[in-house]
């Protein structure tokens, strides 16, 4: 059952691309539109070995990154002090809910108009989106830790900032990891879109250049990048959470 | 005769007309404990009995200065330079499950600053006379309830406080682990003689672990009796369970507890 299970999931991706191929052969398949997979291959390797794909994703992972820890960072710290303190929660918590609902690309022009055209804005694009949902999980995070672990930390003589250390922070990490790992798939989200104005260079900025040049390869071959990275984002967010939380029970 | 032996110890915890009153949101406050007078020795092991509801837990969370009494005050007369009041044992699963075994059991250790080595020497006391040298680096929900509860019991002993509170520790486990536990339990504690209030829904527990047993009454708590509980020690407790003086007290206590119990069942009907 297992190794047919196995056998399953490797064979129906295949069969799909071989379905794609043969239809767009016989022409039932728009090619001008959706392309074939020989076609696809035919630009991805090239573009592959010359470091040109590299190049850009390698830019675009960047930007990630750096927005990546620029919103999640002050969004942990903010997280645990509106969790921990009653008082910044009632002061913080209307204006998150207020400016949370706006959709981070409807900020984009304002970001561009403060921040210009260059690396800032986009790294600030992402950091916004990442920001509120590291916010939000780290504060269900420590608001979310069983009352009886606050209970043995005092009567175990835990100080206040022994607390924080021993039973707020590691409480809440199961949470912030999940508001990581919904931060990063945001960011890949909103890559793309704050690559779009005003970028040189990029996956981005990839897409819609083949937009422009009407290379429908070319932005498949983005789209496949795009995949790419985020298995591997997602995968090392995985890889920091095991060694992070040790104690989480993973069947 | 211990319980001469004990009248002629200090007193450790005197408990001076604690009542505990719960604001209720609709309706009347709910009176938990009323005007409860208590002494307790130096070494004492004392369990407390009493239907669900009655108050047990809130007075041992008032010792543990978890919760504070709407009027009286529980003072502690046995402190040590340096060493904590007391330590609680809880009813439900309350090890740190981010921490190691060890790490929970030199919890308070770390918490009052005492040296690395210390703590390692002291942790691997308590594994090994809890058996759970092998579990040392294990996390909580790698352990089975029974030995969760024996890591509970080895952090708040190894903590070394006045006074032990331990809140129906053993309530959760099955009958076989539980007896295994209050063995133990027993063993520990008869190696360290220290005072400790011990509540529990059971009277076989009371009887086999205390050296007086409290029975209180429906809610509001307040003290109905207290018996002195003079069966030999070191016990064991499979030996002393069919001793004629065990059968005794038990139907002395069950008496006791029984009216109780009823009120409280009448009480949740009406």
């Amino acid at each position: 059952m297992r190794t047919e299970g196995k056998l399953i999931s490797f064979l129906s991706p295949v069969l799909l691309l071989i379905l794609w191929e043969v239809l767009a052969r016989m022409g039932l398949v728009d090619i001008r539109l959706f392309s074939c997979p020989s076609r696809i291959m035919e630009t991805f390797i090239p573009v592959l070995l010359s470091g040109e794909l590299l190049y850009h994703s390698w830019i675009s992972v960047r930007r990630i990154m750096l927005g990546f820890a620029a919103g999640a960072i002050p969004g942990v710290l903010l997280g645990l002090s509106m969790g921990l303190f009653p008082l910044v929660r009632a002061a913080l918590e209307p204006m998150v809910a207020a400016t949370f609902p706006v959709p981070k690309l409807a900020i984009m022009p304002l970001i561009l108009l403060v921040f210009g055209l260059g690396e800032s804005s986009k790294v600030f694009t992402i950091a916004i989106g990442v920001f509120y949902l590291v916010l939000i999980n780290t504060m269900a995070g420590v608001l979310s830790i069983d009352k009886i672990y606050l209970d043995v930390a005092k009567n175990y003589g835990a100080s206040r900032w022994n607390f924080y250390r021993t039973v707020a922070l590691p409480g809440a990490l199961p949470m912030i990891f999940a508001g990581f790992k919904l931060g990063m798939g945001t960011a890949l989200l909103l890559i793309v879109a704050a690559e779009l104005s005003a970028a040189r260079a990029g996956v981005g900025y990839w897409i819609w250049r083949a937009y422009d040049m009407f290379d429908i390869e070319r932005m498949f071959v983005a789209l496949i990048m795009m995949s790419v990275l985020g298995y591997l984002l997602s995968y090392l967010l995985d890889f920091i959470e095991q060694q992070v939380i040790p104690w989480k029970t993973t069947h | 005769m211990e319980n001469n032996a004990l009248s002629a110890k200090r007193d450790a915890i005197l408990v001076n007309n604690i009542s505990k009153v719960f604001p209720s949101r609709c309706g009347d406050p709910v009176v938990a404990l009323d005007n409860i007078n208590l002494t307790v020795k130096e070494g004492e092991f004392l369990c407390i009995v009493g239907p669900s509801g009655c108050g047990k837990s809130t007075l041992l969370r008032i010792l543990a200065g978890l919760e504070e009494p709407t009027t009286g005050d529980a003072v502690v007369t046995i402190k040590e330079e340096g060493k904590p009041v007391n330590s609680m044992v809880f009813q439900e699963q309350s090890l740190f499950p981010w921490y190691t075994v060890k790490d929970n059991v030199t919890y308070g250790l770390t918490m009052r600053g005492v040296s690395k080595k210390e703590r390692e020497q002291i942790a691997d006391h308590y594994l090994k006379i809890t058996g759970l040298t092998k579990f040392a680096h294990a996390y909580p929900h790698q352990l089975s309830g029974g030995m969760k509860q024996r890591v509970s019991v080895a952090r708040a002993f190894a903590n070394d406080p006045a006074i032990l509170l331990l809140d129906e520790p053993f309530g959760s486990l099955d009958e076989q682990t539980r007896v295994l536990l209050q063995q133990e339990l027993l063993k520990i504690w008869e190696g360290t003689q220290k005072t400790a209030m011990f509540i529990t829904h059971s009277i076989d527990e009371a009887l086999g672990l205390g050296d007086r047993v409290l029975v209180m009454t429906a809610r509001p708590g307040k003290v109905k009796a207290i018996l002195d509980i003079d069966l030999p020690r070191p016990r064991d407790l499979t030996v002393i369970r069919s001793q004629p003086r065990f059968l005794d007290l038990f139907h002395t206590i069950w008496f006791s507890l029984r009216e109780e119990v009823l009120k409280a069942r009448a009480e949740e009907i009406n």
